[in-house]
């Protein structure tokens, strides 16, 4: 007999004596005091604790003061605006209440009953999450009876979870192991067999081992509510009880990877990060996604060398907390096809690694052999204002003004900031009530902002008319129209749908940066500006007037003026420098036009290139970006960067001191401030500057709208540019889950 | 993992040597020479290949001596070594096959480069520790433990590696050239 085992009798045995009424079987608690929650209630001392701050530094804010209770928790008062839950009032107090199924973004389940807390006078410990907060209402979260009834949840919940920690991908970062070791018991009464379920396949990015599920539905309640597909559903009543698909299906969402951040336990996993790597070897970059416009916030995990997985930040302006597919698996990318080496292509059409040296002396020898009007420079869709800053100097001093970035269109109006940047603001949106989406699907060209449309649509009902290709929503929308027409008849106020513009309170118009391509762009932005005009939609406290831009560097490109000179630049153009440009249509480009290719992957932009510079990817360098609304940001290096490959900037700088007019920067802080004086809003970082002047002072065009329907910006949703399009998750999900 | 030449002090090198390299460094030649042919007296008829082996022996069986006893002692343990380097020279020359890259004597300046660099090096203890480095590597080149390309890397091509010429070409251009030829961190 051991000496613990010995002890523990000789508690028990203890136990018994003083305490005749108690149960021996309950030998679980392994805090003896608790057993007799009565008498210890009484001995714990009443003090009241000193001033506490709130859980994460959150702030009340009272919409109402005449709505304003108080409420004691743990003696401690607080006040709180009316209809908020005891839970949320704990968190006020600074007290966090152990939860599972309560998240603060989705609706209240209240089937964990981890939060239980003791309420004086109710007679049995209440579920924090799900009761609202009443005057005088006197908490105590930390009483034995709470601390009982959290224990007995515990062990019901580890009933049957199985044990697995050492192989769980979410070992590390569980909800489940880290409340059980701070509440839990150190012993458990379950012998049986532990249940087991049947493991669900929902696509190439979420992993299941159901069989860990303690069915809090949080994944049911983010399908419906945020992500807006019903995808995922609860079988089966009791001890059968399951989260599936009901039948063999996939998740469809472009949002299905943050069901792995909100699953408190490892039932739902990243499937291309199984097995990978454990949370506490990964290093964590705060960054900026640029696969679309929105500029999500994301924390890039990495392990040396290597990108691990990304993983969403908080940004309650942007992308609250969630990110989509796109954002979170494409990181595979950035290890394929990628570029490492200055190279030239020789006469027999296959390139040779040469140094820098060499590719920097060809390229400024030929550079100087072309009128500077034949000299054009096109800007890619992932690359960060400095480097655009520096190519826009570079060609200017050579005598060049055709540079423009892609994505913008071969005459882009870049003369009122309004009128290409999101004036609503991704945030805004949630004010609005009726929507009209022209030649825009947000839901592919920025999955956040149709993420903000949806959550707009079930908060307020708000109406959603749409006109364009026929497309996938998943809220309820009017399709108006295929083409412009429909537009003018809006304008004309011919079409129901104009009443309907008329009366709302916050009419918000989004026009897709797909428009920018279009021959009868001024006729459509001028039937637009019609219709904002007619229906109020720009006023002194609401500007709902927007443009949804589609790439990461286009907002910053129109701000620093990358603006060409003539329409057909490209057609004429002996020397072509792509800066990570690969969807520029090169067919017009004369054969003995010179290609030199700076960027990071092997991808469409190299098949024309006569030279290659290696360029470091947005995760090895430090760039700023503006997205969509015009709040720039900035990414950080994560990673070292690949093989002999060098930052944009700095390719370009040294280009042009090898050409023999250099640039007057040899820093990013030079480069910067030089910024600044073109654009001193990409400067503000973290912060949205809103345009200054209306798109009211644009001209009056004389173009007509043509019958030409709108077409889709974004073919595929997952492979939109040269890293996402090197992924092998993305190339998966293309196959499985496009629509 | 090598141990590296840069270890050897010769703070404790004759100042004559220090001073005024080059005249020191041919009396060093001198005495190796000297040795080398008392030895080619004294043994008639041996083949110049057995007395490198036996040098060679000399090299391979040296033990750690007691701590110096005090300055003086060292930079005589120290021009000792050097003495030892330079005679193991012709065999390296011959065991790494390294005729048609470099010379005896451009070998000879190597050591005496790396000697140097710890001249600033006064304390006894530390000048032993170093010297022990050195003797440690030297075995390790005398009994093959190395590859040529260690030798060729380190004493032939040097520090600079295979780019020491370039620095021509980079005349007149910025710091911030330069710095970009060689790396994105700067």
């Amino acid at each position: 007999m051991g000496l613990g085992l010995l002890a523990s009798r000789a508690l028990r045995s203890s136990r018994i004596f003083r305490n005749p009424t108690n149960s021996v079987l309950r030998t679980i608690v392994s805090t003896p005091e608790l057993n007799n929650a009565d008498a210890a209630a009484a001995t714990a001392p009443a003090s009241v604790p000193s001033d506490r701050s709130p859980v994460g530094g959150a702030r009340v804010h009272f919409p109402n003061p005449d709505d304003v209770i108080e409420v004691f928790v743990d003696g401690y008062p607080v006040k709180i605006p009316k209809g908020m839950t005891v839970l949320q009032a704990c968190e006020i107090a600074g007290v966090d209440i152990p939860r599972f199924c309560y998240h603060s973004r989705l609706s209240i389940a209240g089937n964990c009953r981890m939060c239980l807390v003791e309420v004086e006078k109710s007679p049995k410990p209440v579920a924090s999450c799900a009761m609202p907060a009443l005057p005088g209402m006197k908490i105590k979260t930390d009483t034995p009876i709470a601390k009982k009834a959290r224990e007995g949840v515990m062990e019901f919940l580890l009933m049957n979870h199985p044990l697995d920690c050492p192989i769980c991908d979410q070992g590390g970062e569980c909800d489940l192991q880290d409340q059980s070791m701070a509440f839990g018991s150190d012993r458990g009464r379950f012998t049986e067999m532990k249940r087991s379920v049947v493991d669900k396949n929902l696509g190439p990015l979420v992993k299941t081992v159901m069989t860990r599920c303690i069915q809090c539905t949080r994944c049911v309640r983010f399908a419906t509510e945020v992500a807006g597909t019903e995808d995922l559903g609860m079988l089966g009543r009791g001890s059968g009880e399951e989260i599936g698909t009901y039948v063999e299906k996939l998740m469809t969402s472009e949002l299905s990877g943050n069901v792995i951040d909100i699953c408190p336990v490892g039932a739902l996993t990243s499937k291309p990060f199984a097995f990978k790597a454990r949370n506490w070897e990964l290093k964590g970059t705060e960054s900026i996604d640029v696969t679309d416009a929105v500029g999500s916030n994301i924390r890039i995990d990495s392990r040396g060398p290597e990108v691990m997985r990304v993983v969403p930040r908080l940004n309650e302006d942007i992308n609250e907390e969630w990110i989509s597919d796109k954002t979170r698996f494409f990181y595979d990318g950035l290890k394929r096809q990628r570029l490492n080496d200055p190279m030239i292509r020789g006469a027999d059409g296959r390139f040779k690694a040469v140094s820098w040296r060499d590719a920097l002396a060809i390229v400024a020898e030929v550079m100087h052999q072309i009128k500077p009007e034949e000299i054009v420079g096109v800007a890619g869709k992932l690359s960060d204002a400095e480097s655009m800053m520096a190519l826009k100097d570079l060609l200017n001093k050579m005598g060049s003004n055709n540079i423009f970035c892609e994505g913008n269109g071969t005459q882009p109006n870049a003369d009122l900031r309004s009128g290409y940047i999101m004036n609503t603001s991704i945030s805004g949106l949630e004010k609005a009530d009726v929507f009209l989406l022209v030649g825009t699907q947000p839901r592919v060209e920025a999955a956040m902002v149709n993420a903000r449309i949806h959550k707009t649509v079930r908060a307020n009902n708000a109406k959603v008319g749409y006109i364009g290709a026929a497309a996938d929503f998943n809220y309820d929308h009017q399709h108006l129209g295929t083409d412009p027409q429909t537009l003018v008849e809006i304008a004309e106020g011919r079409h129901p749908f104009s009443s309907a513009l008329k009366n709302a309170k916050n009419p918000v118009i989004i026009v897709g940066a797909g428009v920018f391509d279009r021959e009868d762009k001024d006729a459509v932005f001028a039937a637009v500006d019609t219709i904002a005009k007619n229906n109020n939609v720009v006023r002194s406290d609401w500007n709902g007037l927007n443009v949804l831009l589609l790439n990461a560097a286009q907002a910053a490109a129109l701000d620093l003026g990358l603006v060409p000179e003539s329409e057909k630049c490209i057609d004429s153009a002996k020397f072509v420098y792509l800066m990570g440009a690969d969807d520029v249509s090169l067919d017009k480009l004369p054969d003995d036009a010179f290609v030199v290719y700076q960027g990071h992957h092997g991808d469409r932009g190299v098949y024309r290139a006569n030279v290659i510079l290696p360029a470091s990817a947005f995760t090895e360098k430090e760039g700023i970006y503006e997205n969509t609304e015009g709040c720039a940001q900035i990414t950080l290096p994560a990673v070292p960067t690949v093989g002999d490959s060098r930052d944009d900037w700095k390719i370009i700088r040294a280009l042009s001191e090898v050409a023999g007019i250099g640039l007057p920067y040899d820093s990013l802080g030079a480069i910067r401030s030089r910024i600044g004086t073109v654009a001193p809003n990409l400067l503000e970082l973290d912060e949205r500057t809103p345009a200054t002047f209306s798109t009211a002072l644009r001209p009056e065009v004389s173009q007509k709208v043509s019958s030409t329907p709108f077409t889709p910006a974004v073919e595929n949703f997952y492979m939109t540019d040269a890293i996402t399009r090197a992924s092998k998750i993305m190339a998966q999900c293309s196959a499985l889950l496009r629509k | 993992m090598h141990t590296r030449w840069n270890s050897f002090s010769l703070h404790s090198l004759p100042g004559n040597l220090e001073a005024s390299s080059s005249s020191s460094f041919f009396s060093f030649l001198s005495i190796f020479h000297s040795i080398s042919s008392s030895h080619n007296c004294r043994a008639k008829g041996r083949n110049k290949r057995k007395i490198k082996k036996e040098m060679a022996h000399m090299v391979r069986n040296m033990r750690v001596p007691p701590n110096s006893a005090s300055l003086a002692e060292a930079k005589n343990r120290t021009l000792e070594f050097f003495r030892m380097c330079c005679r193991s020279i012709p065999e390296i020359m011959d065991m790494y096959n390294l005729y048609d890259v470099v010379s005896p004597s451009q070998l000879r300046s190597a050591v005496a480069a790396e000697v140097r660099k710890n001249s600033n090096v006064t304390n006894p203890k530390v000048i032993d520790m170093l010297l022990f480095k050195g003797m440690e590597e030297l075995k390790n080149v005398v009994d093959h433990s190395k590859q040529r390309h260690h030798i060729v890397g380190k004493y032939v091509v040097g520090n600079q590696g295979l780019v020491q010429d370039l620095e021509a070409k980079d005349q007149g251009s910025s710091n911030f050239l330069k710095n970009f030829y060689s790396s994105n961190y700067f």
